[in-house]
């Protein structure tokens, strides 16, 4: 944190003296870290039951945790990108889940409910870019596309014992979801605008459109533990998502000595 | 020199036990335990967890017995001495404990015997045992299950009581008084006969 705080300051303080008259470097090699705020244009529902128990329709503060761009070839670039969103609505779903738990059973039976959120990021994603800069004088405009992975928290399995009232009946009900299918495949166009200070430092800001497969089945399994019988349910969720990140970040880049913006 | 050679012949058998003692696990002090007696109370399952009734009147769906067996401990086995030095759990991932009690005599047969007319298949004295199943921590087995099953090891503490809830799982049809008869067969030809009090199951 100290070094990137001192790079700034430096950053900020040589712009007036250096930068006003002097065009700036073109950058072909940028770092940048930064916030945003990551939302759903359309939730995607299967189960009331199930619903809760994934992110797939969260929202919340997406941490860019480090984007690396390299322009191999003047302004054609490669970027790669990891982010993660910490979608703090894991509570919000719990109690969502036990509300839709008790309405549905607690008249006729008995159960003790019980917490499946956690803290932390709940969502991770890492994707390859391609992006090409357009630098015209402190202002650096880059329309990216990233392809790459994003992950979907599909909750551990939940089981509950359901005893019914005045009898001898126990059920136990689960909902497991298909762990095999948590790692998405993405795809995002993005665009960003950077304001640089000088040859090195800059502020940007990112916006990014991203689409990926919900592709998640949950089963849902209610035994009789008297009579062993088993009934199952599925839900899938097969539509593609389609969410919005806006955000802005610090960058900071290197370039030639001797190619200027403008030349 | 030979001063030296007696000594060292002398400790081999020292060190071998120590290495010994350090590589094994400490031998567990093995009781045995007995079956005593059987006391049997009537079960209110109307709740969260079957509970004994307080009164003589239960929902017939959700009525059971609570069977337990008085255990007492019979006999002592010494741990076997080391020459040397005692076992230590240097090394000892995974040891038995230290102190168990094992069964002298097991149930072998477990009956419920309606005393009253049950429904028109179980009359008076019929068996009913498959009417029941045992019930413990969200978990049913059928009395013969329980029977498959090795008899229970105490660890550690003095034996304790074992309690089987046995659930009625299939109620009479008509509501009324009954009573019923609970018999145990032990491994050792013994066997527990104990009947209950009159319920009303409605």
């Amino acid at each position: 944190m100290k070094p990137i705080f001192i790079i700034l300051v430096l950053g900020l303080c040589s712009t007036v003296s250096m930068a006003q008259k002097k065009p700036l470097r073109k950058q072909r090699i940028i770092f940048s870290h930064g916030v945003g705020y990551d939302f759903p244009l359309k939730t995607i529902t299967a189960n009331p039951f199930t619903d809760p128990l994934t992110d797939l329709n969260d929202k919340g503060i997406s941490i860019q945790a480090f984007a690396i761009s390299w322009f191999i070839k003047k302004n054609i670039g490669l970027e790669f990108l990891m982010q993660g969103i910490a979608t703090n609505n894991r509570k919000g779903r719990n109690q969502l889940f036990n509300q839709r738990m008790e309405n549905q059973w607690s008249n006729q039976y008995y159960y003790n409910s019980y917490n499946f959120y956690g803290g932390g990021m709940s969502r991770f994603m890492g994707a390859w870019g391609l992006s090409y800069k357009i630098e015209k004088r402190r202002f650096t405009y880059t329309p990216k596309f990233y392809i790459g992975s994003v992950s979907i928290d599909q909750s551990p399995t939940y089981n509950l014992y359901l005893k019914e009232r005045n009898s001898n009946t126990v059920l136990t009900l689960d909902y497991s979801a298909d762990k095999s299918a948590a790692g998405k495949f993405m795809m995002s166009p993005a665009f960003s605008v950077v304001y640089r200070f000088n040859s090195i430092v800059g502020v940007g800001l990112n916006t990014s459109f991203l689409w990926h497969p919900s592709n998640m089945v949950y089963t849902e399994t209610l035994t009789n533990l008297v009579t062993n019988e088993v009934s199952t349910q599925q839900y899938k969720y097969d539509k593609t998502m389609k969410r919005f990140n806006i955000g802005l970040n610090v960058s900071v880049g290197f370039g030639r000595r001797n190619e200027l913006v403008g030349q | 020199m030979k001063v030296k050679k007696i000594l060292i012949l002398l400790l081999v058998p020292f060190f071998s036990d120590m290495l010994v003692a350090c590589c094994d696990c400490e031998e567990p002090q093995v009781f045995k335990y007995t079956n005593t007696s059987l006391e049997l109370q009537h079960l209110d399952n109307r709740g969260q967890s079957p509970v004994i009734a307080t009164n003589d009147i239960a929902l017939k769906e959700a009525y059971g017995i609570s069977m337990t067996l008085r255990c007492e401990k019979t006999a002592y086995k010494a741990p076997s001495v080391s020459f040397f030095i005692n076992r230590s759990y240097a090394f000892s991932c995974g040891c038995d404990p230290g102190v168990q009690y094992h069964p002298k005599d097991s149930i072998t047969a477990i009956r419920i015997i309606t005393i009253d007319n049950f429904d028109a298949q179980h009359l008076s004295g019929s068996d009913i045992s498959a009417y029941f199943k045992l019930y413990s921590w969200n978990n049913f087995t059928g009395i013969s299950d329980y029977l498959a099953k090795d008899a229970k090891i105490f660890y550690y503490e003095e034996p304790l009581n074992i309690t089987l809830n046995a659930l009625l799982m299939q109620p009479p049809a008509l509501s009324g008084a009954y009573r019923f008869r609970v018999e145990m067969d032990l491994s050792d030809g013994r066997s527990f006969i104990k009947e209950t009090s009159t319920i009303e199951l409605r």
